[in-house]
């Protein structure tokens, strides 16, 4: 390209990008153009927005002046240093200094003297913590030199030059309240010291905030060695402190309460306080603390202590008496069952005339011991307040006609006459325990016709009222005899006190009898008294009341016929029985019935014999060596037996009888005991009307090899029974066809499944038939004897597996 | 894309070429080659232009743009020397290209579209860099980069270490010698 052409070009393009430039200048001029205008309009805008706030903020401003030249409250400013910079006119009401002179004062000019540090203390340290406000109070000295207590809020305002504004409002009369509150509290605090009693303050988190003077003089410490300490490591042992832990909090909770604990002093020795213990609280009605005011009870403590002591020693040697009765009634009891037990036995034996009579007499003074014993337990019973009595429905006239009936005999045979006049109806049932009711008047009917040589015995029942469900009967034993000497009255109910020996003849009795009779009646809420001149005889009276019932269920005890006796035939009774003679003595009495007697000589040996043997009934000594009946019966028991067990004790005293029986036992037989008395708890049991049978299954047994598994228990029953089915049709169809190897064989085989589920009564027939050397006859004898059985098993194991 | 650019362009085909060189390429390249400093052009236009000087100079379009900004940058610090006061080294100018002088050029061309640039110091004598933009001119960036290391008499190199398929997004490596 030419020179000239390519200069045209570049000049054309220069001028182009002239104007191109032009034009964007002119644009961006008039852009600016525009946004000037805009800011100028903004400008002006916001100058009267200015001038609109500086009014507003001129309006506030007069306005919080008039409420701060108006406030009730004091306000003023001071700057950076303290100097006070502005005041309202309350300040300088309140102050009593005029505005010059406040203006350009520092304000702890005005501050009392004795809080100067502590105020001046107080605003350093907001001013270094930079805290925007704070409240404290103090008092300020008037112009008239009168003191003045102010609360002040003090607000710092940081800007061009720090300044204190403080709003303060005068608390004099708030403060003179506390003051004089706090003497009051102070006035009470000492009260208290000077009642003896130690005051001890604690906080809340049960450090010690204060303890006064008599609590130091009781626990020897000083207020310096208290404060701030936990009481609990000081005063009290590890278990006081728990016990204290628990109370701390209750008090805490507000609840507040008095209880004695035992304190450690500083040089280790302890004392009892009376703590009265109760929570305080601040202004908010919160929880500050508990101040806890002791007494000390040291002194009563120990009197205490030295009474409980007395006390013990006391009723150790009330019980003491009650063991040796109860050790003596035993000790005497046993040779007696012998005695009176054997007797009896050898009166059914062939004996001339001359030895029965002998016999005879040992059985009377035997039966004499034994009523003593009796007596003496019986008393001892009442005494101690442990005579329980029963309730049971009694006929009371079939009672009194029993009694008269009883008497008449006795009576006629000294020519006495025994009437009885009676309003008691028949077929009427009332509730009371007829055994001691007996008692009573055998023994009141029993002296009047004992003490009465000539005239005759009147027993007199009278109905002297009925409520809704009681009636009330009076009953008189009125006699002609010889009667009760006037001094003699007031004791006759004493103990061991007899009236005129002289005139009782051969009779005699323990002089316990009335004695026992009266404290009876007292139990059955009667009241037991007597009139008598000497010579005219004796009125005995007492009434009592009786609760209705509606069925009479007569429990009147059957004596036992010889005939009847035969009803125990081959039931298997354990006796269990220390002493030998006694073994004898049970053994020969049942033996003549039939029984079958094991015997065991301890508890040990018994629950060991039961385990591998069934019985229908136990006849346990309580007191034996090894283990005892008491033991032995409850394990029997804990081994799911439910043999029947009768305790046999010759210790009637209270109590054993209960042990017994919370021990498992079913009933109790009172060493000694006649024939009549043992026949009849045992058919109770066992005799005829019993439904008891004889277990043939060994539950034990199956427990042991099934672990208690019951399906599997069930399993295997089901299978035994389907197994024992079919040997029974093998073992009748064997008998049938004399084919005695089967028979040998099956009884082999049962043999032992048996030993495991059923009781050794089987077990024992089974082996018996497999024995070797025996005649076939026998064999089949016994597999008829196990036939029945085992269709009695089959039915036991159904009720029990099914 | 900024009038500066244009004028710069055309001053360097003058002065590296020739005025016949830059009338050609105005024709082959079909563009107006009226451009001020203080306008605003498409960069199509550029893209013409050096696509145009590519074919007539049988130099390849990245060498060309890599040549171009050495040239550029120099421009910038004569035209714009306030941006450079204060500043000894190029990775202290590098790291505020993106938060200074972009911010500055906002301000004045609030409609300027400009690339942007992340940086990271690996090390006291490594500087990574990552270019995005859609104008895809990660080659006139190197040549930027080497006018700034050549300025600030810093000796290295600078290399591209990833690139986008697009080329929108590139990864420098600027190592300083030892």
């Amino acid at each position: 390209m030419k020179e000239v052409e390519l200069l045209k070009r570049k000049l054309a393009r220069e001028r182009a990008s002239r104007k191109e430039a032009e034009r964007i200048l002119e644009e961006k001029a008039l852009e600016l153009f525009n946004a000037n205008a805009e800011l100028m309009a903004i400008r002006d805008s916001q100058e009267l927005e200015l001038k609109k706030r500086i009014a507003e903020i001129k309006d506030q401003e007069k306005t919080y002046r008039n409420l701060i030249e108006n406030a009730s409250d004091i306000i003023y400013t001071c700057d950076v240093k303290g100097y006070i910079t502005y005041v309202n006119p309350m300040m300088v009401n309140l102050f009593g200094f005029s505005e010059e002179e406040l203006i350009g004062a520092h304000f702890e000019r005005f501050v009392s003297p004795s809080y100067r540090n502590r105020v001046q203390g107080f605003y350093a340290f907001q001013f270094e913590e930079k805290l925007q406000s704070t409240y404290t109070e103090f008092p300020i000295i008037d112009a008239k030199g009168n003191e003045v207590w102010i609360g002040q809020t003090v607000d710092i305002s940081i800007k061009e030059e720090i300044t204190f504004s403080a709003l303060a409002r005068d608390i004099s009369d708030r403060k003179k309240v506390e003051k004089s509150l706090m003497l009051s509290e102070e006035k009470y605090k000492s009260i208290i010291e000077n009642m003896e009693l130690g005051l001890l303050e604690v906080s809340k988190e049960g450090k010690i905030i204060r303890a006064y003077p008599k609590f130091l003089a009781l626990t020897g410490y000083t207020n310096e060695e208290l404060v701030g300490k936990d009481p609990v490591d000081y005063f009290l042992s590890e278990e006081e402190a728990e016990k204290m832990q628990q109370r701390n909090n209750d008090r805490l909770n507000g609840e507040s309460e008095v209880y004695e604990v035992k304190l450690k002093r500083k040089d280790g020795s302890e004392i009892w306080v009376l703590i009265s213990g109760a929570p305080y609280y601040n202004e908010r009605g919160i929880v500050e603390g508990s101040v806890g005011i002791h007494l000390d009870i040291s002194r009563q403590k120990r009197m205490e202590d030295e009474l409980r002591n007395a006390k013990r020693i006391a009723e150790d040697s009330l019980k003491s008496k009650d063991l040796f009765l109860a050790n003596i009634s035993h000790e005497i009891r046993t040779p007696l069952n012998a005695i009176i037990g054997i007797s009896e036995l050898m009166l059914d034996s062939m004996l001339s005339k001359t030895q029965k009579k002998y016999l005879e007499t040992i059985m009377a003074s035997g039966d004499n011991l034994l009523g003593l014993i009796n007596e003496i337990l019986d008393l001892s019973t009442i005494e101690s307040g442990k005579l329980k009595l029963r309730n049971e429905p009694v006929d009371l006239a079939m009672l009194m006609e029993h009694i008269h009936r009883s008497f008449s005999v006795i009576g006629g045979k000294k020519n006495i006459p025994v009437h009885l006049n009676s309003e008691l109806e028949e077929n009427q049932f009332h509730l009371t325990d007829p055994m001691r009711l007996k008692e009573v008047l055998f023994n009141l009917v029993g002296n009047a016709v004992k003490f009465t040589a000539l005239g005759s015995v009147t027993i007199d029942v009278s109905h002297l009222g009925s409520s809704e469900s009681h009636d009330t009967y009076l009953f008189k034993i009125v006699d002609t005899g010889v009667g009760i000497p006037k001094e003699e009255l007031k004791d006759v109910f004493k103990m061991f006190t007899q009236a005129s020996n002289t005139f009782a003849g051969s009779e005699s009795g323990t002089g316990l009898g009335l004695s026992i009779s009266n404290g009876i009646i007292e139990n059955m809420g009667g009241d037991l008294t007597v009139t008598s001149e000497l010579g005219k005889g004796a009125c005995f009276q007492f009434s009592l009341d009786f609760e209705r019932s509606e069925n009479g269920n007569s429990k009147e005890h059957v004596s036992a016929k010889s005939e009847e006796k035969r009803s125990l035939k081959d039931r298997r009774i354990l006796v269990v029985e220390d002493a030998e003679i006694n073994r004898f003595l049970v053994n020969t009495i049942l033996n003549k019935w039939g029984v079958v007697v094991k015997e065991s000589v301890n508890g040990q040996e018994a629950v060991e014999t039961l385990r591998n043997d069934s019985f229908d009934l136990v006849l346990m000594d309580v007191r034996m060596p090894v283990m005892d009946g008491l033991e032995a019966t409850r394990i029997i028991r804990s081994e799911k037996n439910d043999v029947p067990i009768i305790a046999l004790t010759a210790n009637a005293i209270g109590g054993e009888v209960d042990k017994c029986k919370s021990a498992g036992m079913n009933d109790y037989l009172s060493k000694p005991y006649s024939q009549d008395e043992l026949y009849a708890v045992l058919t109770k049991f066992i005799g005829p009307d019993s439904d008891r049978r004889n277990s043939l299954v060994n539950l034990k047994g199956i427990d042991n090899i099934t672990g208690g598994d019951m399906t599997f228990q069930i399993r295997m029953i089901s299978l035994f029974k389907e197994e024992t089915m079919l040997n029974i049709e093998i073992l009748q169809d064997a008998i049938e066809k004399k084919d005695e190897a089967s028979i040998v064989r099956v009884a082999h085989t049962m043999k032992a499944a048996a030993a495991h589920i059923c009781t050794d009564s089987i077990v024992e027939l089974l082996r018996n038939i497999e024995m070797d050397d025996v005649p076939f006859e026998k064999r089949t004898q016994t597999v008829l004897d196990l036939i029945p059985l085992l269709n009695d098993l089959m039915i036991e194991l159904d009720a029990k597996f099914s | 894309m900024k009038g500066i650019v244009f004028t710069e362009f055309m001053e360097m085909v003058e002065s590296k070429f020739d005025e016949d060189m830059l009338e050609g390429i105005i024709d082959d390249a079909g563009v107006s080659g009226v451009y001020t400093s203080i306008g605003t052009y498409p960069h199509t236009d550029m893209i013409q232009l050096v696509m145009a000087l590519s074919s007539k100079s049988g130099i390849e379009i990245p060498e060309l743009l890599r040549v171009f900004g050495g040239y550029l940058f120099s421009s910038f610090t004569r035209l714009y020397p306030h941006f450079f006061e204060d500043i000894d080294n190029s990775f202290d100018f590098l790291q505020q290209v993106e938060g200074f002088i972009h911010v500055q050029v906002k301000k004045i061309y609030p409609n300027a579209e400009l690339p942007r640039f992340e940086t990271k110091r690996l090390n006291p004598s490594e500087l990574q860099m990552i270019y995005y933009s859609d104008r895809r001119m990660g080659a006139l960036a190197v040549g930027l980069i080497q006018g700034c290391m050549e300025h600030f008499k810093d000796d290295g190199e600078v290399k591209i270490v990833d690139s986008s398929n697009d080329d929108t997004v590139v990864t420098f490596l600027i190592r300083l010698a030892k």
